[in-house]
């Protein structure tokens, strides 16, 4: 495998949000934000529904802009990053969501190639690192099914596979087992979070789910109506 | 790059097959575009083609008054060279008009009546740039002007009616044309857009991956150049196969041919990938904006 893909010296925060404000024209978002995240860290954001998890994921991976505030991620800062770079931010960065997000129309080989293709990488480094990281998710003979063949476990190693397979700087997910049975979930979770550890990447997961997480060993930020409790 | 590239070449043609269904009516439509364009430019390069080739043979005949001999009938002539218009001349003296009698008819005129009673006469040809009825028109009426100058013969009114229906054909083909032109644009453009909306998770996915702009939307492009390029070789098969239809019947009948006009194939095929390029970049700039990528 490849050394992670990230901009920053080690010694740096990887993930960083200074008194970071966002709300939506509908109703409350988040509210005066202050973390931060060193490399390699395993960081759980913990809060109910609605607590605005997935917007402090989103601010990262930049599909929100704050109302005020700063985003520091992985060398690319909010305020000074154009919608053009936006693209290369996410490239440096593993993406995992509850629904998946596996394109319907293609097996699990192309799902989880669809990264290196992105990346621009020649076909015979995409194949071998596929297949590589489809052996590590156990999913090595199931590389010719697509989505609809798989189970929810299964689909979400794919997922998996698909995030790790660039050996991203950070990998963000958003409530990665919320479709999963409790083993299923736990299964997902264990496998996540070794990978993560052996690819060197930093991981931030957003749950609702304090069973699960109470489970793993990692940092814990806990978010509430917007504002982080702890 | 290179493998890049011909990964997005792959997407689009991947992503056509899929659609392959509405694919098959924009497809449909831009043939049907391109019949009636191609068939429009094959009908007026003919007809272009018939109407130059009586042009080209276009001549006037000048006859002078019978009285004069040839000295005062080419004293006349002289002043033709003059004339806006004229190529070139070329007198007729009374015997050679007699002559020319005699191999038309087969009757010598002075053997008949004793005399000739043929008029000294010219031959003119028009300059080619004012082979047009309206122009041979009035030359002929500037040489009928000259004095002892009686009458002048000329296939004007043929050459005028040629034209007239030339001109019809071109407004009429250019109105089929571009309203047809407007509505393969359209259907093109709608095809792609429903392809976009039906992936619109994917392209938000693609997004979220860290796809380029150029990267989510190459394959669209892909797969609207070849639905224009098909399109335009399903036209082409058509017109074609008619073209030699039709002069499979002519030959049987007449010595003429319809020729295949310069550029048919290679300007259907530009039109046909122009079409599908356009209607693929006009949806693909509504529906991808760079704003709302990855903007779940």
């Amino acid at each position: 495998m490849t050394e992670v893909a990230t901009n920053l010296p080690v010694d740096e925060p990887i993930i960083r949000l200074d008194d970071v404000t966002l709300v939506y024209d509908r109703g409350p978002g988040v509210f005066d934000i202050n973390m931060s995240i060193d490399p390699g860290d395993l960081t759980f954001l913990i809060g109910p529904s609605g607590a605005g998890k997935s917007t402090i994921l989103k601010l990262l991976y930049m599909a929100l802009l704050p109302g005020s505030g700063e985003v520091w991620i992985n060398g690319f800062l909010t305020h000074r990053t154009r919608m053009r770079q936006v693209p290369f931010l996410r490239r440096t960065l593993g993406l995992i969501f509850q629904d998946f997000r596996l394109l319907p129309d293609r097996n699990t080989y192309d799902n989880v190639a669809l990264p290196l293709h992105i990346l621009g990488l020649p076909r015979r480094d995409v194949r071998e690192r596929v297949y590589s990281v489809l052996e590590d998710v156990g999913l090595g003979d199931r590389s010719q099914h697509f989505p609809k063949e798989l189970s929810g476990g299964e689909q979400q190693r794919v997922a998996i596979a698909r995030a790790i397979v660039k050996n991203p700087a950070i990998i963000l997910a958003d409530e990665p087992t919320g479709n999963l049975d409790a083993s299923t979930a736990y299964e997902v979770l264990e496998l996540l979070t070794y990978l993560a550890e052996e690819h060197g990447s930093t991981v931030l997961v957003a749950t609702h789910d304090y069973n699960l997480m109470a489970r793993k060993n990692g940092r814990l930020i806990e978010i509430q109506e917007g504002r982080l409790v702890g | 790059m290179t493998g890049k590239l011909f990964y997005l070449l792959g997407e689009g043609l991947q992503s056509l097959w899929r659609a392959r269904i509405p694919a098959l009516g924009s497809m449909l439509t831009i043939a049907l575009t391109l019949i009636i364009f191609g068939s429009a430019y094959l009908v007026l390069s003919n007809f272009d083609r018939a109407t130059r080739r009586l042009q080209s043979q276009y001549r006037i005949d000048v006859f002078y008054n019978p009285l004069l001999n040839n000295q005062e009938a080419f004293e006349i002539y002289k002043r033709l060279k003059d004339i806006e218009g004229v190529a070139s001349t070329e007198f007729i003296s009374k015997e050679r008009a007699a002559t020319i009698f005699k191999q038309e008819f087969g009757e010598d005129v002075v053997d008949v009546l004793g005399t000739n009673p043929l008029p000294a006469g010219a031959v003119v040809l028009v300059a080619r740039g004012y082979r047009t009825a309206r122009r041979i028109n009035r030359i002929a009426d500037e040489i009928l002007s000259y004095a002892n100058t009686t009458d002048v013969s000329y296939r004007g009114e043929l050459v005028r009616i040629l034209e007239r229906y030339l001109q019809f054909a071109l407004y009429g083909g250019l109105i089929i044309g571009l309203a047809t032109l407007l509505g393969a644009f359209f259907l093109v453009s709608n095809t792609i857009k429903l392809s976009i909306y039906a992936k619109r998770d994917s392209v938000d996915t693609l997004a979220l991956l860290g796809a380029s702009r150029q990267f989510i939307r190459i394959p669209f492009l892909v797969e609207g150049s070849i639905q224009g390029l098909l399109g335009a070789m399903l036209a082409l098969t058509a017109i074609l196969g008619i073209l030699d239809v039709i002069n499979y019947i002519l030959e049987q009948f007449v010595l003429y041919r319809i020729i295949r006009p310069p550029y048919l194939t290679s300007g259907m095929l530009l039109f046909g990938l122009a079409l599908g390029l356009v209607g693929s970049y006009r949806s693909i700039r509504k529906f991808i904006r760079p704003g709302e990528l990855g903007a779940i």
